[in-house]
């Protein structure tokens, strides 16, 4: 059984790595506490000492109470709030080990605050650890006093007439009830002679009943120890012993009795085991419920990318990011340089012959037409990852996991401000590329003259051209400037390199660009899952967890 | 600083945060507007004072022991007050009755005491026991009264619940008190050092030299003292204002933090001018980019020219131009306004958009995350692309539409001459083919031509008039050139200006807006916090 808390200790602790928020966080590490310092080395030796918490609020006399228990001023009670900043411990010398070693008391928090007070005088088989408050200002403190809850093997709780129906206290109590540790009540404070004591215990009685705490006792019901007010013994700076003595006659039992204490101890663990089911549910249902709410936000974060992406691939079919100009300039120069003599035949060719000698041939316009039509392709492919980016934010903006991830980075608001920049840098080497693919092909047998009378450049224009326009089996005649300069293109370099070549290095080129932009929208993507943390991996956690707690919980029977 | 004047404040400051998408903070404000309007309202020189604090410290013993008989019961069952009980002079109960109304307390207990008239004082619930309820009613009074009086005793007075409340209240500072009860319990030398010990906590959360008094309900000690304290303090009018004017200054400092405004540093523009300049001039190049002004000179260039040969041309000339426009090629290229509104099908609208965009997500990045999602929204983030190709389509719409393909008086009589010069050609061409291929029957006379030196007239008259035809379609190129040329650079420039004027009006009117309204709340915060 161990092994499985040991394991449950291990699958809580991967629970607070990745809680996404404090209070999640706090739970699971709270429960952690409790398997880590109390179930396993509870389940690994029932005969340690028992470890009896005082728990109670600021100012409600606990170490009043823990005064009178060790006999002496052991830890300072006072006038000012709060007073017991660190918890203290009153063990037997023998029992010291215990406590540092085997980690009964080792809360983290705990570390190195714990003072350990040795009495030889007193039996072994007791750690009585006087524990800080858990509603002042102080909020170490409180810290501490849930962990010492989680730890102990029998709580002293202490209030007082002004405080039992205090909401903190009873927060605290619902939380003992439910890890089921054995308990002890102290009420303090009673006005003397008030003729309202009576009905004040009843009250209390009735409310223990409501929070169903009634059957915790330590020892059989539930019993409540009232202390009147001003009932103290000044010089060990605690509670009158014969007021408290139904608790202190009840510790000198425990010690008296090794086997009573392993009942006792037993006891506590067993329902503390027969606890965890519930305490582990709390958590499990909170990851499952993290874990619906983010396959719902990675869902819409991929639906709007790959949306975006789509209507990116729409734009790069059929070019019509391209700017007019670039492919005015492309006819331009087709039409009227050395190009369209090449492309002529007879008459034609004679024709196209005349007007270059009468007209100068137009300056190759290739670095510009490359230029423009990389910045065209860019802010079309940018203008669709913030599409896709505020849609998601937006989106995301609405869950509560989702706005805290985008809320991390203004940038999760558009496209990342550098895209652009990158994407110039892809397609810089996009083209490096192409132009590789022309010059192998240009370097085959039929194609060299050719291809050495139009120019290089112009080759490598062109069949940047070919890869972002589709003629889409459409003449030129009655078409848009776009469709015409792919007519001409496509021509062009079929008659230099044949159908079949110029088939194949287009959509190689088509595809080395999707590449690129996948690529880059899954970047884009990767943003939220990043911001989105721990919460963005699928987990059986949940369902784990349960199962080391109903494992835990069915042991007991055994 | 008068109450009119915060109040003006706070106006700017909710109308600000209306325009920044701030509606709650904005809902707040005019709450509270309101609340302070209906507390004015009561007449009346008294205000309230509420006894606060957590179940048990004695809230109802103070009061009953300050007016030495039972106003509210006290007892040892926790909580004991349910329901907020007010304590008022005799003299004053009418006329507070409608404000005690509004308070929503209902039960009233009324007292002859002297000089304690002009304040109620109320016996609130608990904050911190397990009623939630006895919480939220304290919860909706506490915003409309006037001054507290928190009760704590040495057991409580450290509570985390309590410095909750305390927290949230420290700009109320000057009309708070603190009553420590339960004096009986303590040596009267500890007195000191419980109050030093208070005193020294309050002041670690803002609320330094605080009024402590130490009584005790049980055996009375320090309530007299007490309640000449409270008969003393007194400009009620004062105490009423000054609270509202509290309420108005943290409400206008609240709705800066949330706005991400800091009243204190000068105010710094969401985008600086650098920053604004280069987006500008971005989206200003790609909307120009798009709209294709080279293009759009064409086209004006080449619909001149197909008037000036409609009108002006040579026989064959104006043959081709009605080729052209039966084949839609004139459509296509000298149509400068279809061109020109046909402007979101030259190319990719990220030119114009990415620019704007990216410069309203970098404007956003200056406020606190939660406020980023509103601000964005008034910055026009979420609709900027409709916003800008409206603006664009209307301002192209514009300058396209008293676009008139121009003429001249020279062309009609070009064409004219040109039709002469053709009559001439065809006449000269008839000639040679009816002396040539005519019949024999119809030929008179001989075969000469009358002869122009040794070139027969036909000749002559071909040659000539394909010569005039030539230098004539020449000087209109020129003349038809020129005017194009001239019309081309105008549109171009209207073109340019418009499309600028619509890309900072409309891309960059967000940013403007927005600047204005924090400056605005900027203001409006150092205003109620003047001459503090």
């Amino acid at each position: 059984m161990s092994q499985q808390l040991v394991d449950l200790a291990d699958a809580l602790s991967r629970r607070v790595d990745t809680a996404p928020n404090p209070g999640t966080k706090d739970r699971a590490d709270r429960l952690r506490q409790h398997v880590r310092e109390y179930l396993v080395p509870r389940a690994a030796n029932l005969a340690a000492p028992l470890v009896v918490v005082l728990l109670g609020s600021t100012g409600a006399g606990k170490s009043s109470l823990f005064n009178a228990m060790a006999g002496g001023r052991a830890s300072e009670s006072g006038l000012l709030r709060p007073t017991t900043r660190r918890p203290v411990a009153l063990v037997h010398p023998q029992d010291v080990a215990a406590v540092s070693e085997d980690g009964l008391v080792s809360g983290s928090s705990a570390d190195g605050l714990l003072e350990i007070i040795t009495d030889p005088a007193i039996t072994p088989g007791l750690i009585i650890v006087d524990a800080p408050d858990f509603d002042s200002v102080v909020t170490s403190n409180r810290v501490v006093a849930t962990e010492l809850l989680e730890a102990a093997d029998l709580v002293v709780f202490v209030t007082t007439v002004t405080r039992y129906a205090d909401q903190v206290p009873w927060s605290v109590l619902a939380r003992a009830r439910q890890r089921g540790v054995p308990l002890m009540m102290v009420l303090n404070r009673m006005p003397a002679n008030s003729p309202e004591a009576g009905a004040v215990l009843a009250d209390f009685r009735a409310l223990l009943d409501r929070g169903e705490l009634d059957g915790q006792g330590a020892f059989g019901t539930l019993e409540v120890v009232v202390v009147a007010e001003g009932a103290l013994e000044p010089e060990i700076d605690g509670l009158d012993r014969g007021a408290v003595r139904p608790i202190l006659e009840a510790l000198t039992a425990l010690r008296a009795d090794g086997e009573k204490r392993k009942n006792l101890a037993r006891r506590s663990l067993n329902s503390a085991l027969r606890g965890l089911p519930d305490a582990v549910e709390a958590i499990a249902a909170e990851i499952d419920q993290e874990q619906k709410a983010s396959a719902l936000l990675i869902k819409e974060l991929e639906r709007s990318y790959r949306r975006g992406r789509l209507a990116l691939g729409r734009e790069m079919e059929t070019g019509s990011f391209l700017r007019n100009e670039v492919l005015r300039q492309w006819l331009d120069f087709v039409n009227a340089g050395p190009v369209a003599r090449f492309l002529s035949e007879g008459v034609g060719r004679l024709a196209a012959g005349l007007r270059n000698l009468l007209r100068p041939s137009p300056p190759l316009p290739t670095p510009a037409i490359q230029q423009a039509a990389f910045t065209d392709l860019v802010a079309s492919a940018v203008r669709h990852a913030d599409d896709c980016a505020r849609e998601t934010a937006m989106v995301w903006g609405e869950n509560p996991y989702g706005a805290l991830a985008v809320a991390s980075s203004p940038t999760l608001w558009g496209a990342t401000p550098d895209l652009g920049i990158r994407l110039q840098r892809d397609l810089e080497g996009w083209e490096e590329y192409l132009g590789s693919e022309i010059r192998s092909l240009g370097a085959q047998r039929r194609g060299r003259a050719l291809a050495a009378s139009v120019g290089l450049n112009v080759l490598a224009t062109s069949a940047m051209l070919a890869v972002f326009l589709h003629t889409g089996g459409l003449t030129g005649a009655e078409l848009g400037i776009g469709a015409a300069a792919a007519v001409i293109n496509q021509k062009l370099l079929e008659t230099i390199f044949g159908e079949a070549n110029v088939a194949g290095f287009v959509s190689r080129g088509r595809a080395h660009l999707a590449g690129i932009f996948d690529q880059r929208f899954a970047d884009e993507r990767e943003r939220y899952l990043v911001a989105l943390g721990p919460l963005a991996e699928r987990t059986d956690l949940a369902d784990r967890l349960r199962g080391l707690a109903h494992q835990a919980a069915r042991s007991v029977a055994q | 600083m008068t109450l009119a004047a915060s109040i003006d404040a706070l106006r700017q400051a909710t109308a600000a945060a209306d325009e920044l998408g701030l509606g709650e903070k904005a809902g707040q404000g005019r709450q509270l507007i309101d609340r302070i309007t209906e507390r004015l309202g009561f007449p009346g020189e008294v205000y309230v004072l509420a006894l606060a604090g957590g179940t048990g410290v004695g809230k109802s013993s103070v009061l009953n022991a300050l007016a030495e008989k039972s106003v509210s019961p006290a007892r040892a069952l926790r909580p004991t007050t349910e329901m907020p009980v007010a304590w008022v002079a005799e003299t004053d109960r009418r006329q507070v009755s409608p404000l005690l109304d509004w308070l929503g307390v209902h039960r009233v207990v009324g007292h002859e005491l002297p000089r304690l008239d002009g304040v109620v004082i109320l016996d609130l619930p608990d904050f911190d026991s397990i009623r939630l309820e006895h919480r939220l009613a304290v919860d909706a009074l506490l915003p409309r009264i006037d001054a507290v009086a928190w009760v704590v005793d040495p057991e409580k007075y450290d509570d985390e619940r309590l410095h909750t409340y305390l927290r949230s209240m420290v700009p109320h500072r000057a009309r708070m008190r603190f009553i420590l009860n339960k004096a009986d319990r303590l040596r009267p030398e500890d007195h000191k050092v419980l109050t030093d010990d208070l005193r020294q906590r309050l002041a670690t959360i803002g609320l330094s030299n605080v009024v402590v008094d130490v009584v005790s309900a049980v055996d009375g000690s320090g309530i007299d003292a007490l309640r000449a304290d409270l008969s003393s303090a007194a400009d009620a009018k004062a105490i009423v204002v000054a609270k509202a004017v509290t309420d108005v200054r943290t409400q206008i400092a609240e709705t800066a933090r949330v706005a991400g405004v800091e009243p204190e540093t000068p105010h710094r523009p969401l985008l600086d001018d650098r920053e604004r300049a280069v987006a500008v001039n971005a989206a200003v190049e790609g909307a120009l980019t798009l709209v294709d002004l080279p293009g759009v000179e064409r086209q004006v260039h080449t619909s001149v020219s197909h008037r000036a040969s409609r009108q002006g041309g040579s026989l064959l000339a104006r043959i081709l131009s009605l080729l052209a426009w039966a084949t839609g090629t004139k459509r296509r290229r000298a149509d400068p306004g279809a061109y020109l509104r046909d402007w979101r099908q030259h190319g990719s609208l990220g030119l114009i958009l990415n620019p704007v965009r990216s410069a309203l997500v970098m404007a956003s990045a200056a406020v606190p995350a939660p406020a980023r999602p509103a601000l964005l929204s008034a910055l026009g983030a979420r609709s900027v692309e409709v916003d800008l190709t409206r603006a664009l389509d209307r301002s192209t719409r514009e300058a396209a539409a008293d676009l008139q393909t121009p003429s001249s008086v020279l062309w009609p009589v070009l064409g004219f001459i040109q039709l002469l010069t053709g009559a001439v050609l065809l006449f000269a061409i008839a000639w040679y083919l009816t002396v040539i291929f005519g019949p024999a029957g119809l030929v008179v006379t001989t075969v000469d031509f009358p002869y122009l030196g040794p070139v027969p007239m036909p000749l002559v008259l071909v040659a000539g008039s394909l010569v005039i035809s030539m230098l004539l379609g020449f000087v209109l190129r020129i003349h038809a050139g020129w005017i194009g040329r001239r019309l081309g650079r105008k549109v171009v420039e209207r073109v340019k200006a418009a499309v600028t004027d619509s890309i900072v009006a409309t891309g960059f009117a967000g940013i403007d807006r927005v600047d204005d309204a924090r400056r605005r709340l900027a203001h409006a915060t150092l205003g109620a916090d003047a001459d503090d």
